[in-house]
C-alpha cells in the first residue's frame, strides 16, 4: 500500500432543486502517506466534510475514485470499514440514555472487539481523558465538551489504522481543545503506521498537528504541502499592523503602494486611532508606506509585524480570510 | 466474521432494550407493556359482546382473539425496524457512526428490533393468559399444537421482518414522518390479513392480495395452533402441510424482497447523501 488515502479526480455534486446542482467536491486529488497527519483546511462549505464522508463510505462520489488503505471506498466498503473510524466535532451525537462507558462499549462491539480488550481500552482512555469519574454518567447529562471527549474516545478505542477527524475541536473550550490536540500528537507518535486525516478551519490547529496540509475552497484543492513549505511560498514579508491617528476610513493610503495586498481596517475607536492591516512580500516597501501616511496627515501611533502564517497564505490563494463567513 | 456479527447484534439488542425500557423502573415498564395488549383484548371483547351474548363461548371470537394477539408481533417488529432508523438518525444523531462500523448496517437494525419482538411475544403471552382466565376462552397448554407453533412462528416472524425491512429501508431516503406511512401500512395489513374477519369478506379483487400475503397464512396457522379451524373457509380447507408450504414460499419471497429492498434503499440513500441527513423543519 503506497498511500493510506488516495483520491483521483474525486467529484461530488448535490442536486439543490430541479436542474440545479452544487459541486461540493471538484476533481480533488489527494495522496496521504501512511503515518501522516494530513490536514484538510478550508472555510465552512469548502467541501471538507463531503470528502470525509466519501472516504468513510457514507456517501458515493459522483465521479472519480477514492481509496482507503488501498481499498476502493465504493466497491470495497466492507474492507474499508474495519480499518477506519471517524469523529466529528460540533455535534451532540450519542445514545443519551446510555452512560459514557456503555456508549463507548457499544461501538467497540460494532467493531467486533473482544469484551476483555474493549474493557481494558475503555478504562485506559477514560483515565487518559480524565473521564473515569464520568463513566457512569448518562450521556444526556454531559456538557458539550465532555460529550465530545467521549466521542473522541469512541474514535480512538477501536485503534483504527486510519482515523478521520472532522473538525474535532469545534465548539470546545480552550482547555479541552488543547487536551484533544495533545492526545492526537501522542497517538500518532505512538502508532507510527497509523494515519489521521484532519479537517479544520483553525489555522493554528492545522499548523500544530499536520505533517502536510491541503487547502480546499469551493470544492477545489488549491494548495498542498508541508506547513513550512506553504508558508515559504509567501516570501520574506509578513502581516503588518499600522496604528494611525486619526482613524483611517478606508485603505486608500496603502492601496497605492505596489506589493501591498489584502489591506483592511481592523480596529478603530471611531475618532482618535484606527488599525490598518496589510501584507507585504518584503519589508523594503515600509519606508514608502510610512511616508505616505505622514503625507496624508496621519500620525503613526503604533506598528507591528507578524511573520506569514497559513491564514495569510489562505488569503493569498483564495482571496478572502478563512473566517470571513462566520 | 460470525463472532463479530454476533457481538454487533447483541450490542444492538442492548441499545434497543435500553431505548425501550430505561425511562422507568422494571415493574412500571412491565405494567406499561401489559396495559396496551390487555386494553385491546378487553375492547375487542366488549365490541364482540354487542353482537354476541357470550363472546367467550363463540368460536368466531376465539379466532379473532388469537389472530389479533399474534398480529401484534407483526406490528412490533415492523415498526421496531423503522424506529431503529429514525431514532438513530433523528434523535441520537449517531447513525453515521453505526453505519461506518464494520457490522453490516442491516443486521444492527434487525438487532434493534429484536427487543421489541421479545416485548411483543411477552404481550402475546399475557393476552393469551387474559383470554384464558377472565374471558374464559378455551386455551390450555395441553391443547396447543406445539409442533405447528414451532414451524409457523419462525416463518411468521421472518415474513414480518421482510415487510418491516422494506419500510425501514424506505425511511433511509425519506423524512421522519414516513414512519407514519409505515404505521399506516400496518393498518392496511390488518385489514387484508383476515385478522378480524375472514378474507372472504373482502371484495373479490382484494382477496388475491390477502392470499398472497404470508401474514394471512401465518394468522391462520396460529389459529390452528390453538385448535381454531373453519374461521376462514378457503384457508381452512388447506391441510396443515399445504398451509405451511404456502407460508414458507411466501415468507421466502417477502424476506428476499424486503432484504433486497433495504439494500437498494441504502444504496439510493448513499448516492443521495441521505444516510445521516436528519429531517430539519
Amino acid at each position: 500500500m503506497d498511500f493510506a488515502i488516495e483520491t483521483a479526480d474525486l467529484v461530488r455534486t448535490f442536486k439543490i432543486k430541479r436542474g440545479e446542482f452544487l459541486t461540493a467536491v471538484d476533481r480533488v486529488n489527494l495522496q496521504v502517506k501512511p503515518g501522516e497527519v494530513f490536514g484538510l483546511l478550508g472555510p465552512n462549505g469548502a467541501g471538507k466534510t463531503t470528502v470525509i464522508k466519501i472516504l468513510v463510505t457514507l456517501l458515493y462520489p459522483t465521479s472519480g475514485r477514492a481509496f482507503v488503505a488501498g481499498h476502493d471506498v465504493v466497491r470495497e466498503a466492507e474492507a474499508v470499514r474495519p480499518l477506519i473510524n471517524m469523529v466529528s466535532g460540533g455535534e451532540t451525537s450519542g445514545y443519551g440514555i446510555l452512560n459514557v462507558r456503555e456508549n463507548i462499549w457499544m461501538f467497540s462491539q460494532f467493531y467486533g472487539m473482544p469484551g476483555k480488550l474493549a474493557k481494558e481500552r475503555i478504562d485506559r482512555y477514560l483515565k487518559r481523558f480524565e473521564m473515569t469519574g464520568d463513566a457512569a454518567t448518562k450521556v444526556n447529562r454531559l456538557s458539550t465538551g465532555m460529550r465530545q471527549k467521549m466521542n473522541i474516545i469512541r474514535g480512538f478505542v477501536t485503534d483504527p489504522q486510519i482515523l478521520f477527524l472532522d473538525e474535532p475541536t469545534l465548539g470546545l473550550d480552550v482547555h479541552i481543545a488543547r487536551e484533544v490536540r495533545q492526545y492526537i500528537r501522542e497517538w500518532i507518535a505512538e502508532k507510527k503506521d497509523h494515519t489521521i486525516l484532519l479537517t479544520t478551519h483553525y489555522m493554528a490547529e492545522a499548523e500544530e498537528l499536520c505533517d502536510r496540509i491541503a487547502i480546499i475552497d469551493n470544492g477545489k484543492l488549491v494548495a498542498c504541502d508541508t506547513p513550512a513549505a506553504l508558508r515559504a511560498t509567501m516570501g520574506e514579508g509578513g502581516a503588518f499592523t499600522l496604528t494611525l491617528s486619526p482613524a483611517p476610513t478606508d485603505t486608500t493610503l496603502v492601496d497605492q503602494i505596489p506589493d501591498v495586498r489584502n489591506a483592511y481596517l481592523a480596529k478603530s475607536d471611531g475618532r482618535t486611532t484606527g488599525e490598518l492591516r496589510f501584507t507585504l512580500n518584503s519589508d523594503a516597501r515600509l519606508p514608502e508606506i510610512f511616508a505616505a501616511a505622514t503625507q496624508a496627515g496621519f500620525a503613526v501611533r503604533g506598528f507591528s509585524k507578524r511573520e506569514h502564517d497559513l491564514e495569510d497564505l489562505f488569503v493569498k490563494i483564495v482571496g478572502r480570510r478563512l473566517h470571513e463567513d462566520e | 466474521m460470525t463472532r463479530r456479527l454476533a457481538r454487533a447484534i447483541v450490542a444492538s439488542m442492548k441499545i434497543g432494550w435500553e431505548i425501550e425500557s430505561n425511562w422507568t423502573n422494571v415493574p412500571l415498564y412491565i405494567l406499561y407493556e401489559a396495559v396496551r395488549p390487555l386494553s385491546l383484548c378487553i375492547l375487542l371483547y366488549f365490541l364482540y359482546k354487542v353482537v354476541s351474548a357470550s363472546p367467550g363461548a363463540d368460536p368466531h371470537f376465539f379466532a379473532i382473539f388469537i389472530g389479533n394477539a399474534f398480529f401484534m408481533i407483526f406490528g412490533a417488529l415492523a415498526s421496531g425496524l423503522s424506529w431503529a432508523i429514525i431514532s438513530d438518525r433523528e434523535h441520537y444523531q449517531i447513525i453515521r457512526y453505526v453505519y461506518i462500523a464494520p457490522a453490516p448496517f442491516v443486521w444492527t437494525v434487525i438487532g434493534r428490533a429484536v427487543t421489541l419482538l421479545a416485548v411483543a411475544l411477552t404481550s402475546v403471552l399475557l393476552t393469551l393468559l387474559v383470554g384464558r382466565w377472565p374471558l374464559g376462552l378455551p386455551i390450555s397448554l395441553g391443547g396447543v399444537r406445539w409442533g405447528l407453533l414451532a414451524m409457523s412462528l419462525p416463518l411468521g416472524l421472518a415474513a414480518a421482518c421482510g415487510i418491516g425491512l422494506f419500510f425501514a429501508g424506505m425511511l433511509l431516503i425519506t423524512a421522519r414522518h414516513s414512519l407514519l406511512l409505515a404505521e399506516g401500512v400496518g393498518g392496511v395489513f390488518l385489514l387484508l390479513c383476515g385478522v378480524l374477519y375472514p378474507t372472504t369478506y373482502l371484495p373479490w379483487w382484494l382477496r388475491p392480495l390477502a392470499w398472497l400475503n404470508p401474514l394471512t397464512h401465518w394468522v391462520e396457522a396460529s389459529r390452528r395452533v390453538f385448535g381454531v379451524t373453519g374461521f376462514d373457509k378457503p384457508l381452512g380447507a388447506l391441510p396443515d402441510w399445504e398451509l405451511l408450504a404456502i407460508l414458507l414460499v411466501l415468507t421466502v419471497v417477502y424476506l428476499y424482497i424486503g432484504w433486497k429492498s433495504f439494500l437498494w434503499f441504502e444504496h439510493r440513500a448513499k448516492r443521495a447523501g441521505k444516510i445521516d441527513q436528519a429531517t430539519n423543519y
